[in-house]
């Protein structure tokens, strides 16, 4: 469990000019256990603020605490995953999830001794995102969606109380993508733990999430916070009552808004 | 047919069936290289008598193969003289480029800094070396291993640099995120990932070498296939010289091929990996 606590988050390439900003004032709150979503259109600096709640960035200006600590560096309580499942093809898939471990700081003295312990540890994973028995094959041999849910068990193996996930399931069919929500679900259900997702489709947001932000274009800000009450564990079925789709089509109009004034920026600019 | 089948105990009827497997690899798409190479050889000894060549100007596949018989000793001697310092001169260029292709490909900087100066010394014709060599070590063995060391250690730094320079972004943000070492980085997912690349410059690392050390052994050696061509050539014995080329070509096929076994070995999951995603 963790708390993000973000205030004046501002954040240039290069230099703080208003066409290198990309972050522009950020202010967050996410509580212990929370299951939070960030909508935005493209290229709204989303992935730039995952990397800056991994430690793999600093901003300029304003500052992250996790736990009341402030980032400063990487920090091996996050655990991340991306659209793209990218896994060692060299190792097997069981390998592939001990990665973590065989390199984090806190982990990797210890490792060969407790290589049995891990491995168990790996394989319940395995079993609860519905891998059981598939820790000896190869990235290769798995489907799109298998590797993402084996790429989930590498995310999650140090146990981090934070999980960040850019757009885990943006680059899977509609079915599995269904399949690999169900598995999330599980997976909080087995242990607590705080979640920042960022992703381009919204009944997934609504569905995972304990709160959804809406992020503007660039500069990026959060422009609209939504709380989603529905109870957890959540039915797929939940999707096609009118309270569920009335938060999306809220969502969806917070977007289109957006981009609007991002299409009308450039003549903004000129002018100024 | 039938009777026939009764008549014929049943111990001989696998008999024909091995025979046309083992015909039938001859119509394999494996096969098309053997079909080919025979095809060559006939092809020049048809072309020889044809236009009846004289010896000293082409001579055919029969007259070299009379001449590596007539002269096999020294045939067989200066062969392994050439591949020794072949591959001594490609042992060390394995391990230097796979160093200094580590350290270019670890490092942006070291990498804008040296790349000018490798491409440099690598556009040097290695024979204009050769006399340079020698003064330093004298005629032999050491100027041959060094050519052979300097042509072919270009092609291993710059696949291990490109190698290790295309690990995926992703997942270097997931190990930094992580905390781990550069080290470690470099040794769990850099090198391995890598390795594809390296095992592949292999093989025309493995070529070049023997050229190089062909090369120095014409200009300044007093044995090994090069130095062994020079000589028959003065002698006026052009079958030896082409029964010399013929070796060179088999030791340099079969290096080649011992790297393709290699490479496949060793980084078989790139194969297998880019077959499973067609």
């Amino acid at each position: 469990m963790s708390v993000i606590d973000i205030e004046g988050l501002r954040l240039g390439y290069g230099g703080m000019a208003p066409e290198q900003l990309v972050l522009d004032g950020i202010d967050l709150h996410i509580d212990s256990g929370e299951f939070a979503a960030i909508v935005g259109p493209s290229g709204c600096g989303k992935s730039t603020f995952m990397k800056l709640l991994s430690g793999l960035l600093t901003p300029q200006e304003g500052q992250i605490l996790i736990d009341n600590e402030p980032v400063t560096g990487p920090r091996s309580q996050v655990g991340m995953a991306f659209q793209n499942a990218i896994m060692l093809p060299w190792r097997t898939t069981l390998d592939n999830i001990l990665l973590p471990l065989e390199v984090a700081p806190a982990t990797k003295s210890d490792f060969r001794h407790r290589k049995a312990q891990y491995r168990r540890q790996a394989e319940d994973l395995l079993t609860a995102v519905g891998l059981e028995g598939m820790g000896s094959k190869y990235p290769w041999e798995l489907s799109g969606g298998m590797r993402q849910r084996a790429s989930l068990c590498r995310a999650m193996i140090h146990e981090p109380p934070l999980l960040l996930l850019d757009e885990p399931f943006g680059a899977l069919d509609a079915f599995t993508k269904e399949e690999l929500w169900l598995v999330l679900q599980t997976l909080r259900q087995h242990r607590t733990f705080t979640v920042l997702m960022v992703t381009h489709d919204l009944t997934e947001a609504v569905y995972l999430s304990d709160t959804v932000y809406v992020m503007s274009a660039r500069p990026g800000r959060m422009l609209v916070r939504q709380n989603i009450t529905f109870d957890q564990p959540r039915d797929l079925d939940i999707r096609f009552e009118p309270g569920f789709v009335s938060h999306v089509h809220d969502l969806r109009e917070h977007i289109r808004g957006t981009r609007a004034q991002a299409a009308s920026k450039p003549v903004l600019g000129a002018t100024s | 047919m039938t009777t026939s089948t009764l008549s014929t105990p049943a111990t001989a009827a696998p008999r024909p069936s091995r025979l046309r497997h083992w015909l039938g690899w001859f119509r394999r798409e494996e096969a098309m290289s053997f079909w080919i190479i025979i095809g060559f050889f006939v092809v020049w000894e048809a072309v020889c008598h044809l236009f009846s060549l004289p010896v000293y100007f082409l001579p055919p596949p029969s007259a070299i193969a009379q001449a590596a018989v007539e002269f096999q000793r020294a045939l067989m001697i200066n062969s392994i003289q050439t591949l020794w310092t072949t591959m001594a001169g490609f042992g060390f260029a394995v391990v230097f480029g796979l160093i200094l292709g580590v350290a270019v490909g670890g490092s942006r900087r070291l990498y804008r800094g040296l790349y000018p100066l490798m491409v440099g010394f690598n556009s040097i014709p290695k024979v204009a070396l050769v006399p340079i060599l020698v003064l330093w070590f004298g005629i032999g063995s050491v100027p041959a291993i060094i050519t052979a060391f300097l042509i072919s250690f270009f092609p291993i730094v710059v696949n291990v640099a490109t190698g290790l320079a295309t690990t995926e972004p992703e997942m270097d943000d997931i190990l930094r995120a992580l905390g781990a070492s550069k080290l470690d980085r470099l040794l769990k997912v850099g090198l391995p990932g890598a390795m594809p690349h390296f095992f592949g410059s292999l093989k025309v690392a493995i070529t070049l070498a023997f050229v190089g050390s062909v090369v120095s052994e014409t200009v300044a050696a007093n044995s090994g296939l090069g130095h062994m061509m020079l000589m028959a050539q003065a002698n006026f014995e052009v079958p030896l010289v082409f029964a010399g080329l013929l070796a060179l070509a088999i030791e340099g096929v079969l290096m080649y091929a011992l790297f393709v076994v290699i490479e496949k070995r060793m980084t078989g999951w790139a194969f297998r990996a880019q077959s499973a995603q067609q």
